[in-house]
């Protein structure tokens, strides 16, 4: 390990709402997030889907390996890559709407499965504003969207990352999931 | 992130107030924690009589429990689009004002193909454009630089390079339009390529290459995929592309922008870009020299060599050297893994082509051939060197059509005179990589925990484990893993059929990995142990034993222990004495030694030996365990029992049958109550029973115990030597227990 290695406590910062020593990492999970992404999908000729658990797991091994980051350990990663993995697709919903659409947007919800890429973007950009809403009531509820569903990260690994019991987080899920559900029909 | 500059979250949702929401909140998570059968009780109790509240409460609970498609499944999985490139909307109609795109041809790692008119000149061209993703981290200048190096090329059996250019970001690289096919398309369908078309074609790219190199131009990609069949020609395309995009990504900004910590990654900035971020563009996994794979900027023209090899080797194998893996397990065995000779795979290559490729794969650059004008001398000489000077002759003809080298190819087979049978695990080298620090450390804990065994074993699991999600190439690991796993019946509640799939992935993955280990085997042998496949086991020990290393002694241990249980125990003493040779000071080792000559009745050996293990590691399971019955068997059942309480586990069946066989039978069957009052019913407490049974003397009960354990599939046939052990002295001839030996595949009697 290098001696200048920045040391976050990620979790401690996940935890706390703080995220400026966090942002400093960011950068990196996110480059390595959008890479992997973009080969995998590649590789199967730009359609199917990825499994979200292998992507960052790849993306932690390589960081791990490579980046000489020192990682805590893998919760302290997971935690950081969920977040990146939230910016990384808000930031291509946000290009994407960008650069399509002028106006006519087809309401999209969460019901609904086959959604082309426009509707994708459009959904996921709904989708971060009602999870920022739902951070100004429910922070951790918030996070464990993060967690759950941006990470990939099961309830245990959930658990772990945010200090609660399994229980809890299967809890906040099932809520957050009908909160925002909420939120993006209205 | 959201700025939310015109939106300001309100925080409600939708028509529920986020002050209501709040309110009920609590209400909402009494019900979803309540058991399923209270629910409707609990929710009357939260609404206190208020109909309306009620209804309201159990809305939101059904809402919660209800699926929402869009959020049951990951991000990255349901919003998978959004990852994907949108390539064609970001290409013109009419790329550098002369090539107008008409349709796309075909889609690598690292370009798109579109079919255009060039209409300068009025031809059909092939336009590639670089992957956008791609194209914006690379340094555009230093890239179109690369490709003008590459542009000069002329060569018949290169593809030439006529155009490139920067359309507003559009990186492009114009070529004459190939019909194709290519040696992958050839290879995917039609007749499978003869001997003496595989070698025409093996020329041809050794010409191009021979050339390419002597101008500078190294192709870093050399592939079936980039030799295409023109006019019975091979010709190699894409020369200088990879190397292009790899130069120019080294210099690339975007990971440097700003922050200071973004340095993080400068120090492997290169081999990270060129060998991942990538990927599949500069050099295919798949064909990718050692050192190209490990980043190596020394990289040079042999890498080329080196993907000429696994080409050559694809031709005539119909697969790369490496394949069915997974890429980061291409990538290590590319490193570390000597490939299965071609001639072992097929009768038809030529023995020279085959000594050919071999160096080729030579996994140091400097003991492949230097350069390809040797390795064109080399097939040259394929042909020269043969008895039949017709085909020389027929050789030197002018070569129109694939037909003409089809023939030569026919004769070619002749020349197959010895063949390399060496078995592939004896060829396979040891993989030599840098494992990541923090997993060897892991590693080693666990293997200190799979020493211990006892309560350390469960650790050890999870060392190996994490061992190899930090690392998952390392063999070792795996092979830990493994080995610990599959002795974690003995020691914890965990039965084998719960082990027994995870033992065999681990293992099979290690092997996988390294073929020359042994703990994978060791603990394949346990496995079939659990199932009464003795024959099976005996040959995965014996194989352990072969492979071990000099310090490895879990082969001789289980090895012996296998014999023990077969009743052999002069072959068992020979295994562990072998074993104390190996490690002098091991506890687990003078532990079995010391068992043994207890079976044997040499009691001062025992003794001594049980002594020797207390000694070296008074911690020691084993060593406890086995000190206490030999205590026992020298009438010293205080010095048992004073062993006995230092095993960490109470319930432990030897221990156990030690306090009852030396009369302390309350503590005995109230810790055996204990046991057994747990639910669902620990594993090996049938077994525990028989022990305790057979300690207080009624072996009726001991019989059943015994019955019951063998029908749960619980291990008492391996815990102990059923043959030899003195435990079962009371009941050995009876018609019950040899009908258990039999239900268990083991002889009547010890040899």
């Amino acid at each position: 390990m290098e001696e200048d290695t920045p040391d976050v406590d990620v979790l401690r910062e996940l935890r706390s709402g703080r995220r400026d020593s966090l942002d400093r990492l960011m950068p990196v999970v996110y480059e390595q997030l959008r890479v992997i992404a973009s080969r995998q999908l590649t590789l199967r000729k730009g359609g199917g889907t990825l499994s979200t658990t292998g992507l960052i797991h790849e993306a932690y091994l390589k960081l791990v390996d490579q980046s000489r980051v020192a990682w805590r350990d893998r919760s302290h990663f997971f935690a950081l890559a969920s977040v990146a993995m939230r910016h990384v697709l808000v930031d291509r919903a946000r290009a994407r709407l960008a650069q399509k659409r002028e106006g006519g947007l087809r309401r999209v919800t969460l019901d609904d499965e086959q959604l082309d890429a426009d509707d994708q973007a459009e959904l996921m950009v709904d989708l971060n504003d009602a999870i920022d809403k739902l951070a100004a009531t429910e922070p951790r509820l918030a996070r464990v969207v993060e967690c759950r569903f941006f990470g990939g990260l099961t309830e245990e690994e959930t658990a772990e990352v945010l200090e609660v019991t399994a229980r809890t987080v299967q809890r906040d899920w099932a809520k957050a999931r009908m909160l925002l559900r909420r939120a993006i029909s209205a | 992130m959201s700025d939310g500059e015109l939106r300001q979250p309100s925080g409600d949702f939708g028509s529920l107030l986020a002050d209501r929401w709040q309110q009920l909140s609590p209400l909402v998570d009494a019900v979803l924690d309540a058991q399923p059968g209270q629910r409707s009780s609990v929710l009357l109790e939260v609404s206190a009589g208020d109909p309306a509240l009620r209804a309201e409460v159990e809305r939101l609970v059904d809402e919660c429990e209800r699926g929402v498609p869009m959020l049951d499944r990951p991000a990255a999985e349901g919003f998978s689009q959004l990852l994907v490139e949108d390539v064609d909307a970001a290409i013109p109609d009419i790329l550098g004002g002369r090539y107008r795109i008409e349709r796309e041809v075909g889609r690598g790692g690292m370009a798109r193909v579109y079919l255009a008119r060039d209409l300068k000149h009025s031809r059909s061209v092939a336009v590639k454009v670089i992957r956008p993703d791609l194209a914006r981290s690379l340094g555009r200048d230093r890239f179109l630089r690369e490709i003008e190096i590459a542009a000069r090329l002329r060569h018949p059996n290169i593809v030439p390079v006529y155009d490139s250019g920067d359309a507003d970001g559009v990186l492009y690289f114009v070529m004459p339009f190939e019909e194709g096919p290519s040696i992958r398309e050839r290879l995917r369908v039609g007749a499978p390529m003869s001997p003496g078309e595989c070698v025409s074609v093996l020329r041809d790219v050794a010409r191009a290459l021979a050339y390419a190199h002597e101008h500078g131009v190294v192709h870093r990609d050399v592939k079936p995929d980039n030799v295409m069949l023109s006019s019975g020609a091979a010709v190699v395309t894409d020369f200088g592309i990879a190397k292009a995009i790899a130069a120019a990504s080294a210099g690339d900004e975007t990971l440097r922008m700003g922050s200071d910590s973004i340095s993080i990654v400068r120090t492997q900035a290169d081999s990270l870009r060129t060998i991942t971020q990538v990927g599949v563009g500069i050099g295919t996994p798949a064909y990718m020299a050692p050192e190209q794979a490990a980043g190596d900027p020394s990289t040079d023209h042999r890498a080329d060599i080196y993907s000429f090899g696994c080409l050559a080797y694809e031709l005539f194998a119909g697969h790369p050297p490496f394949h069915d893996l997974a890429m980061a397990e291409v990538v290590a065995a590319h490193i570390g893994t000597a490939p299965v000779p071609l001639s072992n795979l097929s009768d038809a290559v030529p023995e020279s082509v085959s000594r050919l490729v071999a160096q080729c794969l030579e996994k140091k650059p400097a003991a492949r051939p230097q350069s390809a004008q040797e390795l064109l001398t080399e097939l040259d000489a394929a042909q020269t060197t043969g008895p039949n000077a017709a085909i020389r002759r027929r050789r030197r003809l002018p070569r129109t059509v694939l037909g003409t080298s089809v023939i030569v190819g026919l004769a070619l087979i002749g020349y197959v005179v010895t063949r390399d049978r060496t078995p592939f695990s004896a060829m396979a080298a040891r993989p030599v990589r840098a494992v990541n620090p923090e997993a060897r450390r892991l590693y080693d804990l666990g293997q200190r925990g799979l020493t211990l065994r006892g309560q350390k074993l469960q650790a050890a699991v999870e060392q190996f484990r994490s061992a190899t999600q930090l690392d998952t190439l390392y063999a070792d690991a795996f092979g830990g893993l493994s080995l610990a796993l599959a002795l974690s019946p003995y020691f914890e509640n965990i039965s084998t059929r719960q082990v027994a799939g995870p033992v065999r992935s681990a293992a099979e993955r290690a092997l996988r990995l390294d073929s020359t280990l042994a703990p994978p085997h060791v603990a394949l042998g346990l496995v079939h142990q659990y199932a009464y496949h003795w024959d099976s086991a005996a040959t995965e020990f014996e194989t352990a034993v072969r492979l071990r290393k000099a310090d490895d002694i879990e082969p001789l241990v289980q090895y012996g222990r296998y014999m023990l249980h077969e009743g052999r125990a002069a072959g068992a003493l020979k295994q562990f004495l072998a074993a104390r040779d190996a490690e002098p000071a091991s506890a687990l080792v003078s532990s079995w030694l010391a068992f043994t000559y207890m079976l044997q009745g040499q009691m001062d050996s025992a003794g001594a030996e049980s002594e020797r293990a207390l000694q070296n590691d008074s911690t020691n399971y084993t060593a406890l365990q086995h000190g206490a019955s030999i205590r026992v068997e020298r009438g010293d059942f205080p010095g048992a029992r004073a062993l006995v309480n230092r095993l960490t586990s109470p319930y432990d069946r030897a221990g156990l049958w030690v306090l009852a066989v030396t009369g302390d039978t309350a503590t005995a069957l109230g810790r055996l109550r204990q046991l057994e009052s747990e639910r669902p019913t620990p594993w090996l407490a049938a077994t525990t029973r028989a022990y305790v049974m057979m300690g207080v003397g009624d072996t009726t009960e001991a019989m059943a115990a015994l019955e019951r354990a063998t029908d749960a599939n619980e291990i008492w046939h391996v815990s102990g030597s059923p043959l030899l052990d003195h435990i079962f002295d009371p009941v050995r001839s009876s018609a019950r227990f040899q009908a258990l030996l039999r239900r268990v595949n083991l002889p009547a009697s010890a040899p």
